[in-house]
């Protein structure tokens, strides 16, 4: 349908309307001399239908003998465009360009994207893939894609383990695997036991592989077995295993910061944004930044789009935000910045563990202050502890077991 | 010889006799679209009612909405909501 509908296009069609006389007759006769009607349609007063523009003249006939009044009502196709646009020769010229221009881009890659990778950012495996030449505005043609994947392989050697460059039309998409390496806990195939790593409170002794050695709700000290390695038949003999098993325990873990009093920060002093306009690797920056040394920059890329087609075309947002050392800084402000190391540090530190309570504690000494969070919070415990055997003090053993039965 | 020859076609195209050739063919794609081969002509036509000519019968199609098309001289294609086909002689 969809084809039939650009042939009638090109070809082109005019919409009419017949009113009055015999209906049925006007479509007979126009079917017996061959008249081809589509989308024919009727209401109360007339019929309308669409026909071949070079099949309107033939219409007339027909119309007068079955007493019909013709009307056209639209036209369409490619002919009445061209018609109705013949002094537009800029339009035409503007399409032709148009035509060779996209000719000549989408010879070229537009862009670049990256999937798969959750440790390396996407800047680290674009400048990767620029270095093996797929870039935007590289030449599609000069780019193979098993080198390229090599290339990139080689480039970030050992934080990849597979790399694929596919081009899609003119887009460029590398899809990488991290390199995941083995823990080294699984690396412990010989016999081991887990011992507590913290002072705690068992909450919880999920045991997978080994013997549990204490029950939940006791206290540990660092040090101390909580799953065996060591499995006990019921004819008292034992095998040695890799023990495994999950374990949670309570515990306090406080957090110190001491920060001197006299330290100065930096204070805002101006801000100024440039944009810069993108097509393919080209940039060109629409103005420029005053020269100074201490700043922070931001960056906001907007792409544009054609539906759901990424264009070559952006436009870069570079906001400079730059500082001056502060001479004296309010005592306020100082313990604002104090405040926001302490609670990203606090972050850093149990974004793993599950804060059960906390008691925040500031103390101002002469030129220091100190923030205290006491915290009590559930962290998971444990780790392998290899189980020694002294196989030479049970050689000289056996040996003297051995001399003292000859003697005998 | 033409006999042989359109009972050799028959057989191939699975038809039971040479006869099934000359008969008009009635199409229907659901209630949408009714395509008749081998019509010789509308009767009448209105938004309703559409009735066709054919060999030896009539064809009424009522619905709604109902539109034509003639892709040649022979058939007829009737689109729009057919709610009953019914032939009468």
């Amino acid at each position: 349908m969809f084809f039939l509908k650009i042939y009638r296009w090109l070809i082109g069609y005019v919409t009419f309307c017949a009113s009055g006389g015999f209906t049925e007759r006007f479509l007979n006769l126009c079917t017996q001399k061959g008249i081809v009607l589509n989308n024919v349609s009727i209401n109360e007063k007339s019929i309308s239908a669409d026909i071949r523009a070079s099949q309107y003249r033939r219409l007339r006939e027909t119309a007068r003998l079955s007493g019909s009044k013709i009307c056209c009502k639209e036209k369409h196709g490619l002919v009445f465009f061209i018609r109705r646009n013949e002094n537009r020769a800029g339009l035409a010229i503007g399409g032709v360009f148009f035509v060779v221009f996209m000719c000549i881009v989408s010879l070229f890659v537009w862009n670049v994207e990256t999937t798969g990778s959750e440790k390396l950012s996407r800047q680290t495996i674009l400048a990767a893939a620029e270095k093996a030449g797929v870039y935007p505005g590289a030449l599609r043609r000069n780019i193979d894609q098993y080198q390229a994947a090599e290339s990139i392989i080689t480039t970030l050697n050992g934080k990849l383990s597979w790399v694929s460059v596919n081009i899609k039309g003119s887009h460029a998409v590398v899809e990488v695997r991290d390199y995941v390496a083995r823990r080294e806990d699984e690396t412990y195939s010989d016999p081991c036991n887990i011992v507590a790593d913290f002072d705690g409170e068992l909450l919880s002794v999920e045991v997978h592989n080994g013997t549990k050695a204490c029950p939940e709700g006791s206290g540990v000290k660092k040090g101390d077995l909580i799953i065996s390695g060591i499995f006990e038949n019921r004819d008292t003999s034992c095998i040695f295993m890799e023990a495994r098993g999950i374990i949670t325990a309570i515990h306090d873990n406080d957090l110190t910061i001491e920060k001197n009093l006299n330290q100065n920060g930096k204070s805002f002093e101006s801000r100024k944004t440039v944009r810069k306009i993108g097509f393919f690797g080209l940039s060109i920056p629409l103005g420029f930044f005053p020269k100074k040394q201490d700043y922070e920059q931001y960056e906001k890329k907007v792409t544009l789009y054609f539906g759901k087609t990424k264009l070559p075309f952006y436009i870069c947002e570079i906001t400079r935000a730059y500082y001056n050392e502060a001479a004296d800084m309010e005592a306020e402000k100082k313990y604002s910045l104090f405040f926001d190391d302490f609670s990203i540090e606090e972050h850093e530190k149990y974004k793993n563990s599950r804060i059960l309570n906390q008691k925040l504690s500031v103390q101002e000494k002469k030129e220091t202050i100190v923030i205290k969070n006491e915290i009590k919070c559930i962290d998971f415990m444990g780790v392998n502890q290899k189980i020694e055997f002294d196989t030479q003090n049970q050689q000289n053993n056996l040996h003297k077991k051995a001399e003292n039965l000859f003697t005998n | 010889m033409e006999k042989d020859k359109k009972k050799k076609i028959a057989e191939l195209a699975f038809l039971d006799s040479s006869e099934e050739f000359e008969l008009p063919h009635i199409e229907l794609c659901s209630n949408k679209a009714a395509t008749i081969e081998g019509c010789r002509g509308i009767i009448e036509y209105c938004e309703t009612t559409v009735r066709i000519n054919c060999k030896n019968f009539v064809v009424k199609l009522c619905g709604d909405c109902l539109g034509i098309s003639s892709p040649s001289t022979d058939t007829i294609t009737v689109k729009g909501n057919i709610v009953t086909v019914e032939f009468s002689t």
